[in-house]
């Protein structure tokens, strides 16, 4: 019996075009279906203590999502999961529910202790292995990448190196197309898009694939002290 | 060939239900039956596109051979065995394309593309039951035993003019088959480009999966405008909920794409599909359009556009799917006569199912569109518009309508559902993915309202009042919150506080939500002692505006109107409301009434005046941070109500008058609003409009206009343009006064209430009477003869 856990779910299919807010009001919706009740902060505007380990960009696949909560009463893990189980609209898939308590691990939340991520890029690239791989080094051989971000407090465009925040990079080919996979520094010190990512290594092997025929789906997300789910 | 004796060919074609009586008869395995299906719903819409490029293929062949074409699937040699099946039925057109589909030589070329060509492309194209292209379903080929080089280069062979004939015919269509069939593929790289993808993603909790093929008629349900708008409309769900109950019907949904995704579809080539099954338009059996509002009309055309169906229902001939149209807007059909082929008036949990089936039935039976037509135009609340055919006077009025069809009723009567508390509601409501405008539960308390505005369409068409009884309310609301999850909870009727047992439910449904912490709204709420009361509690935090309509500035107009509100009851109620902590009150006025003056306008700033007046009394002078809202809109005369004759006030009639109330409402924290006029001059046309008005709205359509109801989208010199062009003008449709004895183009849609009720209420009108609520006692509308009216006399004489 606990009031603290994570549960961890995949969106899949066309549940990969609703919102990180949508998919917030999905779950309070699912809690308040499910009986299950959540526990609220307290203050003018009290809202559940939940939320996601961090949001996936709209149109991301989600192999393995996270979602931190604490109930208002105890629960077993298994009773939560089986009480949510039957809520899920189509693409969303609940993996696991387990306890989880942040202060026992010294991190505040899952949020606060995210350390990285790992994607998988699908580009419709018809390339052999050796392509590819000639590509990736090309690119992983620059010593820093520059793209234009968005700066979030002004606005403004400016540039900046991602290439520190790109812990690792490799593809596959089969001929037909070409899947990437990446770990890139996540959280609230450091994080990366994938998005960057993706344009500059198209710019950088002079590809030409529009953006909507490219897939993207977040395998994990990883913490700092080793924690996993 | 098959001749009969005279010598001419028989058009006979197999039906599905015979079809039906073969799979059953030759043991035909389920999944076969399901490839068929695929087969066959592949090769009809490469037929219907042809045909739309002008060809004119029979499509009940394509459809018969394509269904029949592997019924004997477990015999050997299953083509020549389901040739000899049919030949013995006498279907030999059919059989000839059941021979052959396993050894089709060659294509025809692409003028003359024939039946057979069709199929056998068809039975190319899908795997199992799912279109795949033809690229995966030779791999499959391929791969599913080994072969030799010889048949390898067979296989290859044919792939290669199956390719060139698929380039024939994308020529002919103009969009890639992939485009028409892939939607699945095609709609990812569709959503990564538009804003709220989720609008077109559907799957969302509760909402109904059946297998489309085991059903016996689908429907789409269309709602002419944005998925967050639509999900929020209550008859989408209690529709969809009746449809789904019922076996052997599916009703999937769809909405109207945004701008954005109406671009890239039309440049994709993907048309229109449903959100549940991602299916095309095209392939539903009937598409069912809810008319809420007049500007939604030039919306209901772009998305028959966007599904690629013809816009003229003559224009639409047995390969496509049946038009319906019901809702308030149905009562007055005719400016959508043209692109219609059948309104359903009234009450429709009942009804729509039962014109579903019905739809099934003659399908099955291989009917034309013409005999369900004449079959449903039988059932009360039906109208078929093709059924009859208006005749003008030279001064462009009505002479007479003439019936085109013998059987078809004189006059349609709206179906009526008597008894509400028994009718079909939905516990189990979709759950709109992305947040839809009204994100709550709501249950319905009763339909009709007996207050007899004079200006109020919906008051006259939903007659009687039909109440569902407390503790079925306070059920369905229960049921609804459990099975949902939501966090709001709104009572839907006409006018919340005439419940007879307002109180006791009120008072029952508070507790409730105060214990599952559920906020709770009731809209249209009486402003008395009571709703205080319930109001101080259950908006303890948030003390939103309060609104009051008294609908007049003076109390002559609103007797004129018969809106039984006296400014004294306002007055008394604002300054409870203030002294009791509100800081907002929102009042809701017309212009443009029949009889109005300036003096009725000053009545409105007076109203005003008065409030602030009162505030000022309370609060100090001051005034504390109290701030009114007047909104005020224009008045847009309707058909079924006393008003229905009266012409509307012009543009710059309205304009002057805005102008006025802005000049004379220059007051301290006090905000005016006003609607657009030009956008009222639009209703007012189709409101009372008669079937040439079909002319503007395809005119405007064809200009650029949709979703007009939306003031971002609404683009006057635009409408100015489709006027002018087709000779529309809003002078004889908005602005004009009916004579009494002017034939209206509604003439033949009943709703119940007569004629000489609505004269009747017009002359009080003019005489400034009022007329009393039928609660009091019944005021003769007419709808008694139809149903019996529980509330009538309730209150006592």
């Amino acid at each position: 019996m606990a009031t603290s856990f994570v549960l961890k779910f995949s969106k899949s299919g066309y549940a990969r075009y609703t919102s990180h807010l949508d998919m917030l009001r999905f779950f309070k919706r699912a809690f308040r279906k499910s009986g299950i009740a959540l526990r609220y902060s307290q203050g003018f505007n009290p809202h559940p203590r939940m939320g996601f380990a961090q949001p996936l960009s709209l149109g991301y696949a989600g192999a393995n999502e996270l979602l931190e909560f604490e109930t208002a009463s105890e629960h077993e893990a298994e009773q939560i999961l089986r009480a949510l189980d039957g809520e899920m609209p189509e693409g969303i898939r609940i993996i696991s529910v387990q306890a989880f308590v942040p202060a026992d691990f010294h991190i505040r939340s899952l949020a606060a202790a995210t350390d990285s991520a790992d994607y998988t890029v699908l580009l419709p690239y018809s390339c052999s292995q050796e392509e590819l791989d000639k590509k990736l080094a090309a690119y992983l051989s620059q010593k820093e990448i520059m793209v234009q971000k968005r700066r979030k407090k002004d606005k403004k465009l400016v540039a900046e190196d991602i290439r520190p925040k790109l812990r690792s990079l490799s593809g596959r080919a089969d001929g037909k197309s070409a899947a990437l996979t990446m770990t890139l520094d996540a959280g609230s010190t450091a994080n990366l898009s994938p998005e960057l990512v993706i344009s500059s290594f198209l710019v950088s092997a002079g590809l030409d694939i529009p953006r909507y025929k490219i897939d993207v789906v977040r395998e994990q997300i990883n913490f700092v002290n080793n924690l996993q789910f | 060939m098959c001749y009969d004796i005279q010598g001419d060919i028989l058009n006979k074609r197999i039906t599905k239900e015979e079809i039906e009586k073969l799979y059953l008869k030759w043991k035909t395995p389920k999944h076969v039956i399901a490839h068929c299906r695929a087969v066959a719903s592949v090769a009809v819409t490469l037929g219907r596109e042809l045909n739309k490029n002008g060809y004119s293929l029979d499509l009940s062949l394509i459809r018969g051979s394509a269904l029949a074409h592997d019924v004997a699937r477990v015999e050997e040699e299953h083509a020549l065995k389901g040739a000899e099946i049919l030949e013995g039925l006498g279907y030999c057109e059919e059989a000839a394309i059941v021979r052959v589909h396993m050894t089709y030589p060659r294509f025809h070329e692409k003028d003359q593309i024939d039946e057979c060509d069709l199929v056998c492309l068809a039975d190319r194209l899908v795997r199992e039951d799912r279109y795949v292209g033809l690229e995966a379903r030779m791999e499959y080929i391929m791969n599913k035993a080994p072969v030799s080089e010889e048949i390898k280069a067979h296989i290859m062979e044919g792939k290669a003019r199956t390719k060139s004939f698929i380039a024939q015919i994308e020529s002919v269509i103009g969009r890639s088959i992939d485009s028409l069939l892939d939607i699945e593929g095609r709609l990812g790289e569709l959503l990564k480009q538009v804003e709220k993808p989720g609008r077109y993603i559907g799957g969302e909790v509760n909402a109904v999966r059946k297998a489309p093929h085991s059903v016996r008629a689908r429907l789409a349900f269309a709602f002419p405008d944005l998925y967050e708008i639509g999900m929020s409309y209550l008859g989408l769900q209690i529709l969809y909920d009746a449809v789904n109950k019922t076996e052997g019907l599916y009703c999937e949904r769809v909405f109207a794409p945004a701008p954005d995704m109406a671009a890239l579809m039309r440049r994709e080539g993907l048309p229109l599909f449903t959100l549940e099954t991602k299916t095309p338009l095209a392939e539903m059996d009937m598409l069912g359009f809810t008319l809420q509002y007049e500007m939604s009309y030039t919306t209901i055309l772009e998305m028959l556009e966007l599904a690629g169906l013809p816009l003229y229902a003559k224009e639409r001939g047995e390969e496509w799917p049946v038009v319906a149209a019901g809702g308030p807007c149905a009562f007055n059909p005719e400016p959508l006569a043209d692109f219609i082929d059948l309104f359903l008036l009234g009450d429709g949990e009942e009804l729509l199912p039962q014109v579903l089936r019905l739809l099934g039935e003659c399908r099955e039976q291989g009917l034309s569109k013409r005999d369900f037509l004449e079959k449903a135009c039988l059932l009360p609340g039906v109208y078929v518009p093709s059924f009859y055919e208006p005749v003008y006077n030279s001064d462009g009025t009505i002479k007479e309508l003439c019936k085109l069809y013998a059987g078809a009723p004189d006059k349609v009567l709206k179906n009526i559902i008597s008894d509400l508390e028994n009718a079909s509601f939905p516990l189990k409501p979709v759950i709109p993915t992305i947040e839809a405008v009204h994100d709550r539960s709501v249950t319905e308390t009763f339909r009709g309202c007996t207050r007899g505005c004079r200006f109020c369409q919906a008051g006259m068409i939903y007659r009687p009042v039909r109440e569902r009884s407390k503790d079925k309310i306070l059920a369905l609301a229960k049921g609804q919150l459990e099975a949902t999850g939501n966090d709001e909870l709104s009572l839907l009727s006409l006018s919340t506080s005439d419940h007879s047992a307002f109180r006791e439910l009120t008072l029952e449904l508070m507790d409730y939500c105060k214990e599952h912490n559920v906020s709770l709204s009731l809209p249209s709420l009486r402003i008395d002692k009571f709703a205080f009361e319930v109001l101080s509690r259950i908006q303890e935090y948030k003390k939103s505006g309060l609104t009051y309509a008294p609908e007049a500035g003076s109390q002559r107009l609103r007797d004129v109107i018969n809106k039984g509100v006296t400014e004294e009851d306002i007055y008394t109620s604002v300054a409870e409301a203030i002294r009791l902590g509100w800081r907002h009150i929102k009042l809701y006025f017309m212009i443009g009434l029949p009889t109005e003056t300036y003096e009725d306008l000053e009545g409105i700033a007076g109203i005003a005046r008065r409030i602030m007046d009162i505030n000022h009394e309370i609060n100090g002078p001051g005034g504390g941070r109290f701030r009114l809202t007047v909104s005020v809109s224009n008045f847009v005369p309707k058909a079924h109500t006393p008003f229905q004759w009266e012409r509307q006030n012009t543009p710059e009639e309205f304009a002057a008058k805005h102008r006025y109330l802005e000049q004379s409402m220059k007051i301290r924290g006090v905000t005016l609003n006003y609607h657009d006029s030009f956008t009222s001059v639009c209703e007012a046309v189709f409101a009372r409009g008669d079937r040439r008005c079909a002319k503007a709205l395809l005119a405007a359509r064809r200009l650029g206009c949709h979703l007009d109801g939306w003031s971002e989208h609404f683009r006057r010199e635009l409408w100015e343009q489709a006027f002018a062009e087709s000779g529309i003008d809003p002078e004889f449709y908005a602005f004009r006064e009916r004579g009494q004895d002017e034939l209206l183009p509604w003439t033949h849609i009943d709703c119940g209430v007569s004629r000489e009720f609505l004269l009747r209420e017009r002359k009080k009108a003019y005489a400034a009477e009022t007329t009393a609520d039928c609660r009091h006692g019944c005021r003769g509308c007419g709808i008694n003869k139809f149903v019996a009216c529980e509330q009538e006399g309730i209150y006592g004489h």
